[in-house]
């Protein structure tokens, strides 16, 4: 079914959305939860919560991309339960995507307050745009969907190997647009 | 953990990359990385088998986002802008028509089956006095925000003394605002759209006028004689389901222009040499099965088709098999633009969302081709790959101011009274988003800006408040002392307000 019966459905209030969403996305947000959290249960619970957040703002918003907004719904809930989960030290989960990151930390030291999240993001966006499709991609499957690196190795048909190096050359990339706009985090 | 906040940050990117992630294969990576450096003279751009690059326009978000929650005055700064309420001005400046204004926004719920506010109905009234001893008709301009995208439900409604007049469309042009890979502190290169996502960014767009002549002024009409290739009967073995055709020739860049419809990968290479390639449809793919190569200026002269396995159009990947049937004509540029449109609407079924004249939309491309991409000098980074679905989706999609003109008489000694009418949508932030501001909807409006009007009273009036708070505000209004209506300055050129509704139990 396409996005916008789906959304129709949502509109009319009809419950049949929440399984055509399922049907449409459940693999993608379990996928994604799955990558955070690495843990079946939890990422299940993760993906419910997203249909209900879905049931509860459709109406009024009508996301055109219902993919890419159920799947924001999903990591963000994702992470917070990490957090939580974290703090009780039950699991990893996204801890190795998180300490590849660590490469994009910047070194500079400015007198700067830290940044805000959101005024963090808005310097990635203009990084991203910055990259070529495929390099953006790239990095968004393995930081935004946690993909595995081999998974995504084996697609563009090189080694595990190669792949994490053009990961960390897009990590640098990235460290250094940060530098440049004198991010201190 | 300060890479985790690199982690968080994440999350909230544009929507059109998240899109573009979630449905575009990864390119194979079938040449070492050595011979690549060796043709480095090449640029390369592969578009994903989704046409990513094109749909990213589609989102509602897509280019709009803010950053969000961080606030500009008092004001805050939402991640989806919906534009200021603008003044009403007229087309000639006139010292004996003095103004007086009220805005009244109306909070009730969209609908019944509604749970919550979600925007605002605005009525924006002017009385205008005549102190001169001579009747006078004159053209009034009303502005408002908006986009070719889903334009019919912005569009306000215009009474003069109580009577709906039907006023004349005009569409201001783009944003004219452009910057570098790092935003604004990268203001010499043009890859990234600056953005209208705060009042401020309208002020600096309207302020000098020339954003508003412009509007009025004649679309330019692109006559020029055009050599069309149209691909057809595509041949591939069933087998490859991201086959891949590419063209190659070399041109003189300063004599020939090429413009591509329907077409995914782009490479240009610094001595003219040029290849095009596009996945071959196979009735599986969602591509287009629409593919035209447009030449401007000096013809193509010699050109080669070769078939590949994928994306990658590189020796060792070649396919036998691939073929397609290639057409020559000779047409007029906007006639083919013309096509073009219809057949973007009908691809992405928005057939039926082109509010406007097909002249309109066809003169608003026409003027951006003109002014930003493809036809203008130098070529827009952001457009130098020449892809009419791009240059399209960007018209439709992005903000701009568009403009109601009608007439209205006022006697000698006299006044006459316009109303605008509209739904206001609102500017918020995004569900999840972790800010300050989830939940909060924000309403601008500003006072001054492209009127050349003399204001002499302003108010402001809100109605139907019992399912929203007021969180933030520049008004005056006090709900829980039933200051609903207030007098405000017209010396202040921006007045926010910010309220978060109560939500209604469902029935």
């Amino acid at each position: 079914m396409e996005d916008m019966q789906i959304i129709e459905l949502y509109n009319a209030r009809s419950e049949t959305a929440i399984s055509e969403t399922d049907a449409k996305y459940g693999r993608l947000l379990h996928g994604i939860a799955m990558n955070i959290l690495s843990n079946h249960w939890d990422s299940e619970e993760i993906v419910n919560d997203t249909y209900n957040k879905a049931w509860n703002t459709i109406p009024p918003e009508r996301p055109n991309s219902l993919g890419a907004y159920l799947g924001r719904i999903t990591r963000n809930l994702s992470i917070n339960r990490w957090n939580e989960r974290r703090a009780k030290k039950r699991y990893n989960g996204a801890e190795m995507l998180i300490s590849e990151l660590s490469d994009c930390v910047p070194t500079v030291q400015t007198i700067d307050t830290a940044i805000e999240t959101k005024e963090l993001t808005k310097v990635i966006d203009g990084w991203l745009s910055t990259l070529s499709s495929d390099d953006r991609v790239l990095f968004l499957r393995r930081y935004w969907f946690g993909e595995a690196v081999s998974s995504l190795a084996n697609e563009c048909g090189i080694s595990a190997n190669k792949m994490a190096g053009r990961l960390y050359r897009l990590r640098l990339s990235l460290k250094k647009a940060l530098e440049k706009e004198g991010i201190s985090l | 953990m300060k890479e985790k906040k690199i982690f968080d940050a994440l999350t909230f990117i544009r929507e059109e990359y998240i899109e573009e992630a979630r449905t575009t294969r990864l390119k194979k990576q079938a040449m070492d990385w050595k011979k690549w450096m060796a043709i480095a003279a090449c640029t390369v751009i592969v578009i994903g088998a989704s046409g990513a690059l094109l749909l990213k326009n589609f989102f509602p978000f897509g280019g709009n986002t803010g950053s969000g929650g961080s606030g500009h005055g008092d004001s805050s700064t939402f991640m989806s802008y919906a534009g200021p309420v603008f003044p009403l001005t007229l087309s000639e400046p006139d010292n004996t028509i003095t103004a007086a204004r009220n805005i009244r926004y109306d909070f009730s719920l969209p609908n019944e089956e509604s749970i919550r506010v979600w925007g605002a109905s605005v009525k924006d009234s002017y009385t205008l006095t005549n102190s001169s001893s001579e009747a006078k008709s004159m053209e009034a301009i009303y502005p408002f925000a908006g986009s070719f995208n889903g334009l019919q439900k912005l569009i306000p409604a215009i009474n003069v003394n109580g009577k709906e007049v039907l006023p004349t469309l005009y569409a201001g042009g783009y944003s004219k605002k452009f910057t570098g890979a790092r935003g604004k502190k990268d203001p010499a290169a043009a890859f990234n759209i600056l953005q209208l996502d705060s009042w401020e960014s309208y002020k600096s767009l309207l302020e000098d006028g020339g954003y508003q002549s412009n509007a009025f002024a004649p679309y330019p009409v692109l006559s020029q004689q055009v050599t069309v290739y149209t691909f057809t009967d595509f041949k591939v073995p069933a087998e490859y389901d991201a086959a891949t055709q590419a063209i190659s020739f070399t041109i003189d860049p300063a004599k020939t222009t090429v413009l591509l419809y329907g077409f995914n990968g782009v490479e240009i290479g610094d001595d003219g040499f040029r290849r095009y390639s596009y996945f071959v449809p196979n009735g599986v793919r969602r591509d287009s099965n629409l593919k035209l190569l447009i030449v401007i200026g000096d013809d193509i002269t010699d050109y080669t088709l070769q078939g590949y396995k994928n994306g990658a159009c590189e020796r060792g990947n070649e396919l036998e098999g691939v073929s397609a049937t290639v057409t020559r004509q000779e047409r007029v540029l906007s006639d083919v633009i013309s096509e073009l449109i219809d057949h973007f609407f009908d691809e992405h079924d928005y057939g039926n969302s082109l509010d406007v004249s097909k002249e309109m939309f066809l003169g608003a491309v026409s003027e951006f081709m003109v002014q930003y991409g493809l036809l203008s000098e130098p070529v827009l980074d952001r457009y130098q790959y020449a892809m009419m679905e791009e240059i399209i989706s960007e018209v439709y999609n992005r903000k701009r101011v568009f403009y109601l003109k009608f007439e209205v008489e006022i006697p000698a000694g006299g006044s006459a009274s316009v109303t605008a009418g509209m739904h206001k949508n609102p500017s918020f932030d995004f569900v999840c988003s972790g800010s300050d501001n989830e939940g909060i909807q924000g309403y601008d409006m500003v006072t001054r800006l492209g009127s050349n009007l003399l204001f002499d009273a302003l108010t402001a009036e809100l109605t139907s408040t019992d399912r929203i708070e007021i969180v933030r505000q520049n008004y005056g209004f006090n709900l829980l002392q039933g200051i609903t209506r207030v007098e405000l300055d017209p010396a202040e050129e921006h007045y926010f307000l910010e309220i978060r509704p109560i939500e209604q139990k469902r029935k």
